[in-house]
C-alpha cells in the first residue's frame, strides 16, 4: 500500500519531482566540482612528466616550482636517444610477447582456480583455499626460487617470465569473489540441463563475470608490463630483456657514472633528467593507449534479467 | 564426490602450480634460522647461535626495534583508515554521475599517477611540500607557517598517507568499478518505483551489491599490515623525521648497506609474515561470524 | 655435454704443455716485447727495469709474452653497464674486447650480471664463470670468507710465475700489497688501483669564486672566514640560501672532514689516530663543529630547508644564484655547473679545500678513497685453466695493458703526442654530441672500473676544464691518508655483531645531527644525552671490534 502511494506520488506529484530532482542536482553539483578537482589533480604529474621531458634541460635544471609548460626550446632529444638505443626495440618485442602468452595463461589458470573455489559443495575447497592462501605470506625467498627456476632449466628463457608468474594468488581470490557473486539460480539451472563443471565454468560463470575479467586482464597485463625484477635474476642475453629493464637500466646507466669502483666523477649527461621522464611517457603510453578498450567492459551495468537461459 | 570429480581434474594444474613454484622452494625459510653464506647455499650454511633464532633475538634487541615497529603499525593503520575507503567512496560517486564521457574521462585520468614512478612522484610531493610548495601555501591560509612540511615529525605520516591516496585511488577504484557493474540493473529500477531516493538506494543496493568485494579485500589489506615498503619511505623521509617515519624495513635497509645479510633480512620478513598471517586467520574469522563472508 | 668437456680437457693439457714450452723459452733469455700488432708503441721499458724490491720472491726474473698462444676461451663475469649496452649488445662486441682478446691472444665470453642481486644467485647457484670482476671485499665475512667459501681462488701459488706485472704493481705502494690480501696471507685477485691521489679526492665544496673577487675578500681557510664570507654572501650578493645543500651532502660535509678539520677533528666518521681508532662523532671536538652549523642556520645562511632539499632544487639554487656555495663532485657538481651556466652570463664555481682551524694549515682531512677499491678480478675454483686465467688478467698491469685500459685503442680513442697519450677528439669533442664517458665506454675501462691501474692522466683530460683541474688540486690538498682506515676485514664473528651496533648507532648519529644543527635539539644535551646514549648502544665495543681488524691490517706483511 504505502509503495503503491509513494509510487503515485513519485510520478505524478510534480512538487515531490521537483524535490526529488533538485536533491539530485544539488548532489550532483557538488560530485561533479569534486571529481572535475579530482581529475585536475591527479593529472597533473602525468602533465609535468610529459612537459618536462621536452623541455630544455640546462633550463630544466634551472627551474624551480610548478612547471606549467617546457621551459625553455621544446627538444626531442632525450626520446631520440632512448629509441636509438636497440635494446629499447626488442625489449618491446619481448614485453608484447610476454603479455600476449602470459595474460593467456593467467586467465586460463586464474579462472579454473577461482571456479573450483567458488563452486558451492566441493570437499576439500577450504584446506584447498588455506593451501593456496598460505603461499601468499610465507615463501622460500629468491635464493630457491632461483635454484628451483634453475633445475626446471628455464635460465635464460623468457619463459622463466611467464610460467612462475602463470598465477597471482590476490587476482585468483578476486575471480573467485565475482564467481561466488553469480547467482545460485543461474548455476542450478545449468546443472537441470545436464552442463558439467566444465558447461558451467564456460557458459555460466564467464561470460557473467565479464567485468572481473577485464579487470583480471588489466591487472595481470599491467603486471607483466612493469616487471623488471625476474627478468634480472633470471636473463643473461641482453636480447631477451623486456622493456621495463631495458629502460631501467638506461635510467641507472644515465644517473650515475658505472658501478662500484668508478672514479667517482659523479658523471651526468645534459639529458639525464629529460630521459628520467621520457622513460615513463614510452613505458605508460601503451597502456593509456589499451584501457579505454577494457573500461568499456567495466562501466557498462549488467541487466543479469536479461541473461536467462 | 563422483559428480565434482571433474571440477578436482580442472583445478589440478591450478594445485600442480603452487606445489611447483610455492612449495618445493618453501624450504629456504630456513634461511632465516641459518648463517647465510652465498657460496655455500642454503642447506650448506651453518645454523645461526642461540638455536637458530640469533637473527630475531639480534632484531628484538635493537635500540629502534620498538620504534620502528610503531611506524609500521601507525603507517599500516592509518592507510587502512584512509586509502581503503578512498577509492571505494570514488567509485560510489563516480557511478552515480550520468554523462558517460565524463564518468570515463575521470576514471582515466584519476588512474594515470598511478604509473608515474615513485621517484618522480616523490620529488613532485617534496616540491609541494616545501615552504614554497603549492600545498603549503595552500594550507597557510589554515594559519599553518612552519615552512618545509616533511621537516616535522608529525606531518610525516598525513603526507605519506595522502599521497598515497593521491597515486593510487583511480587505479584502486577500478575493482570497484567492475563490481558496480555486475549489479543488477532491474533492482534499481524497482526501488524507483518504490520510491527510494539515491541515498536509500545506495545502502540498500549499491553498498550490499559490492559488499563482497569489499569484505574481502579489506581482509586481504589487512593480511599485508607489516608491509611499509622501503622506498616510499626512503625517498621522502631525512634523518630529522626518523621518529616517525623510519620502519622496519627502512631500518633494515639501511642496515644491508653497512652489511649484506641475507639472514637477517629473511628473520625480519618472516617475523612480519608471521603477523600478517595471523591478521588475516583473525580478520577471516571473524568476518565469517558477522557477515559470513570469508576466505575460507 | 660430455664430449665437449673432454675435448676441453685434451685441449687444456695442449695448451699447457704449449705454454710451459714458450715459457721455458723465455727464461731462456730472450728478451720479448710483447703484442707484434700495435705499430706506434711507446719504446717499450721492460717492467724489469724498475728496479724494485720483490717482496714475492721470484728467483727468475718472468716475463709474460704476449699474445698468449692459446686457442682457449676464458668466461668473465662483469656487472651491467648500460653505458655500454646501450650501443652493444654484448660486451665482446665492443673494441676494447676485440682489442683485449686481440692483444692477450685469450678468447672470452662475457657474462653479465645485473645487480647485486643476481650476483649472489649466481654463487648461490655454484656455476661460477672463470673470472669475476666484482667487489670481493663487500662478501659477507669479507674476502677470506669468499676463500673459505670457495668463491675466490687465491693467487697465492699462481702468482709468481703468471702475473709478474701484477706483483711488480703491488710492491710499489705497501697499500696495494696490503689492500690486495686478507689476513692469511691469500692473494684475492686482481685489484682495481685509483694510483693517484688526484682520482681519490673528488668532491669538495664548492663556492661561487666571481662573487668571492667581486666582494673583494679572500678564499676562505678558516671557519670564521667562510662565515664571513656567507654572511657577504647574503647582504652583498642577494643569496637568500647562501650555503644550499642536501641532508647527504651535510653528512658528507661532516663524514669527509670538509669543516671539521677547522675543530682539531679530522671528520665525523671512523678515523684512526697514531694507529688508534675513534669515532669522530663521539668525540668532544664534534660538538663544536654543530655548534658552527647550528649558528650557519639560525642565522639563515644555511638552508633552513636542508634536510628536505633534493638534488634538482640544490642546484638550481647554485645556478640561480639563490646560493653560493654548496658540496659536490667534480663532474656533476663544477662540470654540471659550468656547461649549464656557459652562456648565461657571469658565472664561475670553484673548489675550495676544507676548512682549517687557522689560515695557512694544512687540513686533516677531505673526501678521499682508499687506493684499493675492494673490486678484483678474481679467479673462480672451478677455471679449468687458472695459470691462463692468472696470464691473462697479468696484461692490464703491463704498460700496454694501462694504455688499453685507461685510454683505448691508439688511432681511434687516443694518439700519442710527445710519447704522451692524447684523447682524440671523438672522445673530447665528440660529433654526435656524446659525453666523454658515453664517448669513451666502447673503448677504455678508465671510465668506469676494471682491473688494472687509473691512470692519473686520463682524469687530466676527462675533466679538462681548468676550474675542474683546480678544483682537484684543492680538495686533494688534505692529510686524509694519514689518518683514513684503511679496508681491513672485520672477521666473520664480529662481523654481524658490528654491523648491528653501528646501524643503531648510525641511526641514532644522522638523527641527533639534524636535530642539533636545525636546533630541534639544544647543544647543551651533546654532553648530559648525546654521548652517554652511544656509549648505550655499545660504541665501545664498535670501537674494539674495529681497533681489532685494524691492528691485524697493520700486522700484515
Amino acid at each position: 500500500m504505502k509503495n503503491m502511494n509513494s509510487g503515485a506520488k513519485a510520478i505524478s506529484g510534480k512538487s515531490s519531482l521537483k524535490d526529488y530532482l533538485s536533491g539530485y542536482n544539488l548532489f550532483s553539483y557538488f560530485n561533479y566540482i569534486f571529481l572535475t578537482i579530482i581529475v585536475l589533480v591527479t593529472i597533473y604529474p602525468a602533465y609535468y612528466v610529459i612537459v618536462a621531458s621536452i623541455s630544455d634541460p640546462t633550463e630544466l635544471q634551472r627551474h624551480t616550482g610548478l612547471l606549467l609548460a617546457p621551459v625553455g626550446e621544446i627538444t626531442f632529444a632525450a626520446y631520440k636517444l632512448v629509441f636509438k638505443n636497440p635494446m629499447v626495440l626488442s625489449g618491446y618485442m619481448n614485453t608484447i610477447f610476454i603479455l600476449v602468452v602470459g595474460v593467456t595463461i593467467n586467465l586460463i589458470m586464474t579462472i579454473i582456480g577461482a571456479y573450483f573455489l567458488s563452486i558451492k559443495n566441493v570437499m576439500f575447497k577450504k584446506y584447498i583455499m588455506l593451501f593456496i592462501i598460505f603461499t601468499m605470506y610465507f615463501s622460500g625467498g629468491m635464493i630457491p626460487g632461483y635454484l628451483n627456476i634453475r633445475d626446471l632449466h628455464m635460465l635464460d628463457s623468457i619463459w622463466s617470465l611467464i610460467i612462475p608468474g602463470a598465477l597471482s594468488t590476490t587476482n585468483l581470490i578476486i575471480m573467485r569473489t565475482a564467481f561466488v557473486s553469480v547467482p545460485d539460480s543461474l548455476v542450478e539451472a545449468a546443472k537441470i540441463d545436464g552442463a558439467n563443471h566444465l558447461k558451467i565454468m564456460m557458459k555460466v560463470m564467464v561470460p557473467l563475470t565479464k567485468a572481473t575479467l577485464a579487470v583480471m586482464v588489466l591487472y595481470y597485463g599491467v603486471g607483466h608490463w612493469n616487471s623488471w625484477f625476474s627478468a634480472s635474476i633470471y636473463l643473461r642475453s641482453p636480447s631477451k630483456l623486456p622493456l621495463q629493464l631495458v629502460l631501467r637500466n638506461i635510467l641507472l646507466a644515465n644517473q650515475s657514472g658505472g658501478m662500484t669502483g668508478g672514479v667517482g666523477l659523479d658523471e651526468v649527461s645534459q639529458l639525464s633528467d629529460l630521459i628520467k621522464y621520457a622513460l615513463i611517457v614510452v613505458s605508460t603510453a601503451p597502456i593509456l593507449v589499451i584501457y579505454p578498450f577494457l573500461q568499456k567492459f567495466f562501466t557498462k551495468g549488467v541487466m543479469i534479467g536479461a541473461v536467462k537461459e | 564426490m563422483k559428480r565434482n570429480y571433474g571440477a578436482y581434474l580442472l583445478v589440478l594444474p591450478v594445485i600442480l602450480y603452487y606445489i611447483i613454484f610455492a612449495y618445493k622452494p618453501m624450504y629456504g625459510a630456513i634461511i632465516a634460522f641459518k648463517d647465510f653464506s652465498p657460496g655455500r647455499g642454503i642447506l650448506g650454511s651453518h645454523w645461526a647461535g642461540n638455536y637458530g633464532f640469533e637473527h630475531f633475538i639480534s632484531f628484538f634487541n635493537s635500540y629502534f626495534f620498538g620504534r620502528t615497529l610503531k611506524n609500521t603499525l601507525v603507517i599500516s593503520l592509518s592507510s587502512l583508515l584512509f586509502s581503503f575507503p578512498a577509492p571505494i567512496i570514488l567509485a560510489l560517486l563516480l557511478n552515480e554521475v550520468k554523462n558517460k564521457f565524463f564518468k570515463r574521462a575521470v576514471q582515466t585520468i584519476s588512474y594515470m599517477p598511478h604509473f608515474i614512478s615513485l621517484v618522480v612522484v616523490c620529488s613532485l610531493i617534496k616540491l609541494f611540500t616545501a615552504d614554497t610548495g603549492i600545498v603549503t601555501y595552500f594550507l597557510s591560509m589554515f594559519g599553518y607557517d612552519s615552512g618545509a612540511m616533511l621537516s616535522h615529525p608529525d606531518l610525516f605520516v598525513p603526507v605519506y598517507v595522502l599521497s598515497g591516496i593521491w597515486q593510487h585511488v583511480g587505479w584502486d577504484s577500478i575493482i570497484y568499478l567492475a563490481a558496480l557493474s555486475g549489479i543488477d540493473q532491474s533492482l534499481y529500477e524497482a526501488a524507483k518505483i518504490d520510491g527510494a531516493n539515491r541515498w536509500k538506494q545506495m545502502i540498500y543496493i549499491t553498498l550490499p551489491g559490492i559488499s563482497i568485494t569489499i569484505v574481502i579485500l579489506f581482509i586481504l589489506a589487512i593480511g599485508g599490515i607489516m608491509n611499509v615498503g622501503y622506498e616510499k619511505i626512503i625517498l621522502l623521509y631525512n634523518p630529522g623525521i626518523y621518529e616517525t617515519s623510519d620502519v622496519i624495513s627502512s631500518f633494515v635497509y639501511r642496515k644491508g648497506l653497512l652489511e649484506s645479510n641475507w639472514s637477517f633480512s629473511a628473520a625480519v620478513g618472516l617475523f612480519n609474515s608471521v603477523i600478517n598471517f595471523f591478521m588475516v586467520v583473525v580478520f577471516n574469522k571473524l568476518s565469517k561470524k558477522i557477515s559470513g563472508i570469508s576466505l575460507w | 655435454m660430455k664430449k665437449s668437456s673432454n675435448r676441453r680437457k685434451v685441449a687444456a693439457l695442449m695448451v699447457t704443455l704449449a705454454m710451459m714450452t714458450s715459457l721455458l723459452a723465455g727464461c731462456s733469455g730472450k728478451e720479448t716485447t710483447s703484442d707484434s700488432n700495435s705499430s706506434n708503441l711507446p719504446s717499450q721499458t721492460p717492467a724489469a727495469q724498475n728496479g724494485q724490491q720483490n717482496e714475492v720472491s721470484s728467483t727468475e726474473s718472468t716475463e709474460i709474452t704476449y699474445p698468449l698462444q692459446t686457442d682457449e676461451t676464458l668466461t668473465i663475469a662483469l656487472g651491467y653497464e648500460s653505458q655500454i649496452s646501450a650501443s652493444y649488445e654484448n660486451f665482446g662486441d665492443t673494441p676494447y674486447a676485440k682489442a683485449l682478446q686481440e692483444k692477450t691472444g685469450v678468447k672470452l665470453e662475457f657474462q653479465v650480471f645485473a645487480d647485486s642481486n643476481a650476483l649472489n644467485l649466481m654463487f648461490a647457484s655454484g656455476e661460477l664463470p672463470d673470472i669475476i670482476l666484482w667487489g670481493a671485499t663487500g662478501y659477507q665475512g669479507g674476502a677470506q670468507k669468499a676463500i673459505d667459501d670457495g668463491i675466490i681462488y687465491p693467487l697465492n701459488d699462481l702468482i709468481d710465475t703468471n702475473s709478474p706485472d701484477l706483483v711488480k704493481t703491488l710492491n710499489t705502494d705497501k697499500d696495494y700489497l696490503k689492500g690486495s690480501m686478507t689476513a692469511n696471507g691469500d692473494y684475492i685477485g686482481f685489484p682495481f688501483i685509483k694510483g693517484d691521489l688526484m682520482l681519490r679526492s673528488t668532491s669538495g665544496l664548492i663556492i661561487r669564486d666571481d662573487w668571492v673577487k667581486e666582494l673583494g675578500i679572500e678564499i676562505p681557510q678558516t671557519a670564521e672566514d667562510f662565515y664571513q664570507m656567507l654572511k657577504l654572501f647574503k647582504e652583498k650578493k642577494g643569496a637568500t640560501v647562501p650555503f644550499s645543500t642536501t641532508s647527504f651532502w651535510v653528512d658528507q660535509l661532516l663524514d669527509s672532514g670538509l669543516i671539521t678539520s677547522a675543530f682539531g677533528l679530522p671528520k665525523a666518521t671512523s678515523y684512526q689516530k697514531d694507529g688508534k681508532v675513534q669515532f669522530g662523532f663521539a668525540q668532544p671536538e664534534f660538538k663544536a663543529a654543530l655548534e658552527y652549523l647550528n649558528k650557519l642556520y639560525t642565522e639563515g645562511l644555511l638552508d633552513p630547508n636542508y634536510s628536505t632539499l633534493d638534488n634538482d632544487t640544490m642546484n638550481a639554487n647554485m645556478m640561480n644564484g639563490q646560493s653560493g656555495v654548496t658540496v659536490g663532485a667534480l663532474n656533476g657538481g663544477i662540470g654540471n655547473f659550468i656547461r649549464t651556466m656557459k652562456d648565461k652570463g657571469k658565472f664561475s664555481v670553484a673548489g675550495i679545500s676544507s676548512l682549517v682551524a687557522n689560515s695557512g694549515d694544512k687540513p686533516m682531512a677531505g673526501y678521499y678513497e682508499f687506493p684499493i677499491t675492494g673490486l678484483f678480478a678474481t679467479i673462480s675454483p672451478s677455471c679449468k685453466n687458472k695459470e691462463l686465467a692468472a696470464q691473462f688478467l697479468n696484461y692490464a698491469y703491463t704498460e700496454e695493458g694501462s694504455l688499453l685500459n685507461n685510454f683505448g685503442i691508439e688511432g681511434e680513442s687516443y694518439t700519442m703526442v710527445d710519447n704522451k697519450p692524447v684523447f682524440t677528439d671523438m672522445i673530447t669533442n665528440n660529433p654526435e654530441g656524446l659525453t666523454m664517458q658515453l664517448a669513451l665506454a666502447p673503448y677504455a675501462r678508465s671510465w668506469s672500473s676494471g682491473w688494472f691501474v687509473q691512470d692519473v692522466e686520463y682524469l687530466k683530460q676527462y675533466a679538462a676544464l681548468p676550474q675542474q683541474q683546480a678544483a682537484l688540486q684543492a680538495w686533494s690538498n688534505h692529510d686524509g691518508s694519514k689518518f683514513v682506515i684503511p679496508p681491513v676485514s672485520i672477521n666473520t664473528d664480529d662481523a654481524s655483531e658490528y654491523a648491528t651496533i653501528m646501524s643503531d648507532i648510525n641511526t641514532y648519529v644522522d638523527e641527533m645531527i639534524t636535530k642539533y644543527i636545525m636546533g630541534v635539539e639544544p647543544l647543551s644535551t651533546f654532553d648530559t644525552d648525546y654521548i652517554p646514549t652511544l656509549n648505550n648502544m655499545n660504541i665501545n665495543r664498535a670501537v674494539e671490534i674495529l681497533q681489532a681488524a685494524l691492528d691485524e691490517f697493520n700486522s700484515r706483511q
